[in-house]
């Protein structure tokens, strides 16, 4: 049993500076009170703001002593609730005051505690907190948690930053041991809020180092709309060193990774593959989503199982003091979504769904005979019950699908003189589903617990299947299919557990273990074939048995800080992979090293390997993916990867600048054998890859400057991505297919009033390499047939340059019970035609040439969206 | 909309030539040619072949093209393997292959199913004993005027997934099977994986309306031409898919491009009266 030791005379203020005013309102008391409730009544009455407490609060508690004369609402409650024992907060524009009466440990010094946002009582991740005019620094975990082992004895202040720099400040006094909430305002535009008070946060914080890129909900909302959805991967892309694959698809090469390379999780569960409408934009409904972080360098010994990045999804708990509603329709989908209390500040759930609705317009106007159809849906559910203020447990529900279908009627002449119909149909879908359980909480003063069961699931089907329906007397024709299914799967059960230990103020420590059990089934296909006529059915599998495997995981990490100056992060993981035929075990230690120099510029490193054993084949298509996840097995070994960075970065309360040098290399990847393409009916899928290497380096620049009103946002990169495959290119050193020498990216927003809001996104990149034919021949078995192309050097030759202009308008208009929000925007303003593919073809002369297909043209969108708050 | 500045094609021989047993030799030769050019490809006039036999010993001598075609009354043989040198102005290519056995094909059933004289299904089955140690290679292919459909029920679990597909897709065009010249395209690819040493049943059954024959051949190949027929089929299935990874055709020619490769061929004729 745990014990929680607070000192009676301790107190708290956590107050949102957009609060500040109220707590700085003044009065003049004009007695001596020694009863705490005539002192609160006294209070309400002179300033009008709304006070609560437990009638039983003040029941037994000794008189206080609050002499006459004129205070302010801050000093006042300060010294009642030293004298009273009490803590105070601030919640919705009401002051609440708690009981803070329990065992005094005067050896121990500690606090702990959480950041959270005022309104709806979600936490806010990786918060900054500076105390002693900002000579310590400290950074709340993921989670919101933080703890500060020696904070000093005497009073003092706790400055409190989201990571979100038009976020605002807060501050806390502290007297002794205590777990804190400190409560930070919600950014209601990009307008900041000015930092009151002597410590300034120019007093740049070690932990600012490193190329991690988080978005808030907020920064999401900041980016325009591809067809007016909101989109996470999409706003990763304007971020330096990550880069998008061909035109519309929103899978992330990371330097020189691929996307499978990307370990992507939402609140800590594995999805596979999440894609959306052919690779258009991910399955994460912006409404569910509290953070986004990706790792792209300097991964801790906690992240693992993927060689190139790590993508953490962070989806919100729910307001845990009232209900929200989210509606929105745009030219893509409908999406809705709610979150709140189900027991007020106990349990909260969060729903989202959203589907597109193009097949329920388009399909009922088609004729039958040749009808088709798309549609997608994704939903999020979840359900987060807080048994205090320390300990958490939530049920989370993923699932997205896509399914696209082609289904043709029509009628043929038969050898027997009959006419028959039949009807073909062609089907398509993939999707995941995931169900998890979290407890996540601070189970001691310097303990944070992590611990996670989940079941994860991707799932690819294709189908084709002939039906003769009927002949032409009438005569209903049944059990005459003729149908061919492709499958393939992935399951993963897992149970993670993860434990920060905050051993003192100068070290943390993290310890973690995890279990994977996967079932693979590369690929499963069947072929039913009616024997003729209406005769019976004949059935052909070409079932691959499923590959069942064991990964575990463990880690020990350290972070020292041995000087405000200097940090020092340390670990190791050892990951391990167990098939019936194969056995792997892959050490990979880490360290980072982080020093700040006198002029508070910070200067970081890293060192890491990775390992991954799951490989992922697919054709690449225009996002009909035929996306197979394949297990290592003792023919194909896991990829492995080292990277060293060196980076530099300054953070300014108005700007920030941070540039980072990589190199990186990449083992045991896998490609197809020359000549193969994908693994359709085979079931020696082993044999159709080879496995070679990569290099990648490259340096990535961002910067970031804030006005009033506005701020603009750039990232540049440079970088050069190659592979080596014996088989491969005879041997020799070829460019990465997303080896783009050059990558630019800026973001304007403006407030332009308090309704209108203004963005606008530049991106730009070099051409993609791509593989051409270069001469061509007669094929042997076709002498008046096609010819045979011959191609040259692989990705010897580059597409066109890719560049786009989004931009996007918004307006907010409070209406009786909700916000109403028009978008306006326009996606590809200059109308580029980047390149999608090139293909041999005729030009506009009808020669022989290569002609560019481009995807997507100047495209307007409008979206109407109501947040009932 | 012209985008690209590709570098000057290669000039080269191109040249295929089948080896069947029991057979002429034959061979086509073409000059390779840019994929952006408009002109047609040349058949390489002058030139000449020269076929070696397993000893060295100079099978045929110096036979010169006519429209690109290199043609000898002289024989090869099962169970021999062979070596060319293509000489032409473009450089000398070279190239080998064997021939192997002949199948064992033992027609278990065949017959007309449904229909008139005039409009009928041909069904055929036919057992495949596959007798040798080594991987073996097997070819199917039909022809005929007048064929609507082709399909086939034996696949068994091969990888022959693009002779497959071709198989049913091409029977949807009337007229894909009606150019003789043209009955490589649509072919079913076998590889011995799990017959080896044993015996396949492969069940057929044809459309067909208004035909007098159709004709059947199973051929036993040499791995270059499964390598050739399989990727060709699949840089054909991928033309379509323009983000797929391209296909490099099988190619054995040293200096050069096309094909030789060995065939040994089982023929059977159904006729419709």
């Amino acid at each position: 049993m745990l014990r929680y030791i607070h000192l009676l005379i301790g107190i708290l203020i956590a107050v949102p500076a957009l609060s500040q005013n109220m707590l700085d309102t003044h009065f003049y008391l004009q007695k001596r009170y020694t009863s705490p409730v005539e002192l609160l009544d006294s209070i309400q009455s002179k300033t009008s703001v709304n006070i609560s407490y437990p009638s039983t609060l003040f029941a037994t508690s000794s008189k206080i002593n609050i002499k006459k004369g004129k205070y302010n609402i801050s000093s006042c409650l300060d010294r009642l609730c030293i004298q009273s024992k009490c803590i105070y907060s601030i919640i919705e524009n009401t002051i609440v005051i708690k009981d803070n009466s329990k065992k005094v440990n005067t050896k121990q010094n500690q606090l702990y505690g959480k950041v959270i946002e005022d309104s709806t009582g979600e936490a806010i991740a990786y918060a900054y907190l500076f105390i002693d005019n900002g000579r310590q620094s400290y950074r709340a975990n993921r989670f919101g948690y933080f703890s500060i082992p020696k904070p000093p004895r005497k009073e003092f202040t706790i400055w409190c930053l989201s990571p979100n720099k038009s976020s605002t400040s807060i501050s806390v006094k502290y007297y002794t041991d205590s777990f804190i909430t400190i409560v930070l305002p919600q950014l209601k535009s990009i307008k900041k809020v000015t930092i009151k008070g002597s410590f300034k946060r120019d007093s740049s914080s070690i932990e600012d180092a490193g190329s991690d890129i988080i978005l808030t909900h907020h920064d999401l909302k900041s980016t325009p709309p591809f067809l007016g959805e909101y989109d996470a991967m999409n706003a990763l892309t304007y971020r330096s060193g990550v880069i998008k694959g061909t035109e519309g698809n929103n899978g992330l090469f990371i330097r020189g990774g691929s996307p499978d390379q990307n370990l992507i999780t939402m609140d800590g569960a594995i999805l596979y593959n999440p894609n959306h409408f052919f690779g258009l934009f991910s399955p994460f409904n912006a409404d569910a989503i509290q953070n986004v972080t990706l790792q792209k360098s300097n991964f801790s010994a906690e992240t693992g199982g993927r060689i190139s990045s790590h993508l953490a999804i962070d989806l919100k708990e729910g307001n845990t003091i009232k209900n929200n509603a989210h509606f929105s329709i745009s030219p893509l989908a409908i999406s809705a979504s709610a979150n709140g209390p189900i027991f007020r500040n106990k349990t909260t759930y969060l729903l989202t769904f959203r589907r597109s609705y193009f097949d329920l317009l388009v399909t009922p106007l088609l004729p039958e005979t040749n009808s088709l159809g798309f549609y997608f849906y994704d939903i999020n559910g979840k359900v987060t019950h807080r048994f205090n203020d320390r300990h958490t447990l939530s049920f989370g529900y993923f699932n997205f699908r896509d399914k696209a279908f082609n289904r043709t009627r029509f009628r043929t002449p038969e050898f027997d003189g009959m006419v028959r119909t039949e009807e073909s149909e062609q089907g398509l879908d993939w999707g995941n589903t995931m169900m998890q359980v979290k407890y996540k909480g601070q189970i001691s003063k310097r303990k944070f617990l992590e611990s996670i069961v989940y079941y994860t699931r991707f799932g690819y089907n294709n189908s084709v299947q002939f039906r003769l329906l009927e002949d032409s007397l009438g005569t209903k024709l049944v059990d005459d299919l003729n149908r061919y299914n492709f499958e393939s799967t992935i399951e993963t059960f897992a149970s993670n557990h993860h434990l920060t230990y905050w051993v003192n103020r100068t070290l943390d420590l993290k310890v973690g273990i995890g279990y994977f059990y996967h079932s693979f089934l590369p690929s499963n296909s069947s072929l039913t074939l009616s024997t003729g006529g209406s005769g019976g059915l004949n059935r052909s599998s070409f079932d691959n048995d499923p590959i069942f495997a064991n990964e575990t995981y463990g880690f020990v990490s350290l972070e020292y800080h041995p000087h405000k100056r200097v940090n020092v992060s340390t670990g190791f993981r050892l990951s391990s992979f167990h098939t019936p035929r194969v056995n792997y075990f892959n050490p990979q230690p880490r360290l980072s090293l982080k020093y700040q120099l006198r002029n508070q510029w910070n200067l970081f490193s890293s060192a890491t390997q990775t390992a991954q054993y799951l490989h992922f084949a697919t054709n690449n298509t225009i996002g009909i993916p035929l996306d197979l996840w394949l297990p290592a097995t003792d023919e194909l070994a896991p990829a492995t990867s080292n990277q060293f960075a060196l980076g530099i970065s300054k953070r300014k309360q108005s700007w920030q600048f941070s540039a980072e040098s990589y190199y990186k290399t990449l083992s045991q990847i896998i490609d197809y054998v020359e000549g193969e393409e994908y693994l359709g009916l085979s079931n020696s899928w082993e044999e159709k890859f080879v496995q070679g290497s990569g290099e990648s380096y490259g340096i990535d620049l961002n910067f970031e400057k804030n006005w009033n009103n506005s701020s603009i946002q750039g990232g540049y990169s440079w970088s050069k991505n190659t592979r080596q495959f014996d088989s491969i290119n005879q041997g020799e050193v070829y460019p990465f297919k997303y080896d783009r020498r050059h990558n630019f990216s800026l973001i304007y927003n403006r407030q332009l009033s308090e309704k209108w809001v203004l963005f606008a996104t530049f991106i730009y990149g070099s051409g993609s390499a791509v593989t051409l034919p270069i001469a061509r021949y007669p094929s042997a078995g076709s002498i008046s047939g096609g010819d045979i192309l011959i191609y040259g050097e692989r990705n010897a030759h580059r597409l066109r340059d890719y560049h786009r202009l989004d931009l996007s308008l918004s307006h907010t208009k409070q209406k009786k019970h909700f916000h109403r929000i028009w978008n306006i925007s326009i996606y590809n303003a200059l109308n580029r035609q980047n390149p999608f593919y090139i293909t041999p073809g005729l030009d506009d002369e009808g020669n022989r040439n290569f002609v560019q297909v481009s995807l997507l043209p100047f495209i307007p969108s409008v979206t109407y969206r109501i947040e009932f708050n | 909309m012209v985008e690209f500045e590709l570098p000057a094609a290669p000039r080269l021989n191109a040249v295929n030539m089948y080896l069947i047993a029991d057979s002429a030799i034959g061979a086509i030769a073409f000059e390779t040619l840019s994929p952006t050019s408009s002109d047609s490809i040349k058949p390489i006039e002058t030139g000449s072949l020269k076929v070696y036999d397993r000893d060295d010993n100079l099978v045929v001598y110096q036979i010169n093209g006519n429209g690109g075609k290199y043609f000898s009354s002289n024989r090869v043989k099962a169970n021999e393997c062979y070596r060319m040198e293509f000489n032409s102005a473009l450089g000398i290519s070279t190239a080998q292959a064997c021939i192997p056995s002949q199948p064992h094909v033992t027609v278990i059933d065949s017959g007309r199913k449904v229909g008139s004289l005039n409009d009928s299904v041909f069904f055929l089955n036919i057992s495949l004993k596959d007798s040798l140690p080594q991987t073996n290679y097997y070819k199917i292919s039909c022809i005929g005027y007048g064929i609507q459909s082709i399909r086939t029920n034996s696949l068994g679990k091969q990888d022959t997934s693009y002779g497959w597909i071709d198989l049913e897709v091409n029977t949807n065009s009337l007229s894909y099977f009606v150019n003789e010249n043209n009955y490589d395209n649509a072919h079913l690819l076998l590889k011995d994986d799990i017959f080896n040493q044993t015996s396949a049943n492969l069940n057929f059954e044809v459309g067909v309306t208004g035909i007098q024959k159709v004709r059947f051949f199973i051929d036993a190949i040499d791995e270059n031409l499964f390598e050739y027929h399989r990727t060709e089929a699949a840089q054909n299935f991928v033309q379509t898919d323009p983000n797929a990874h391209y296909i490099t055709v099988y190619n054995n020619i040293t200096n050069g491009f096309g094909i030789m490769g060995g065939l040994n061929r089982v023929q059977i004729i159904w006729l419709n009266h």
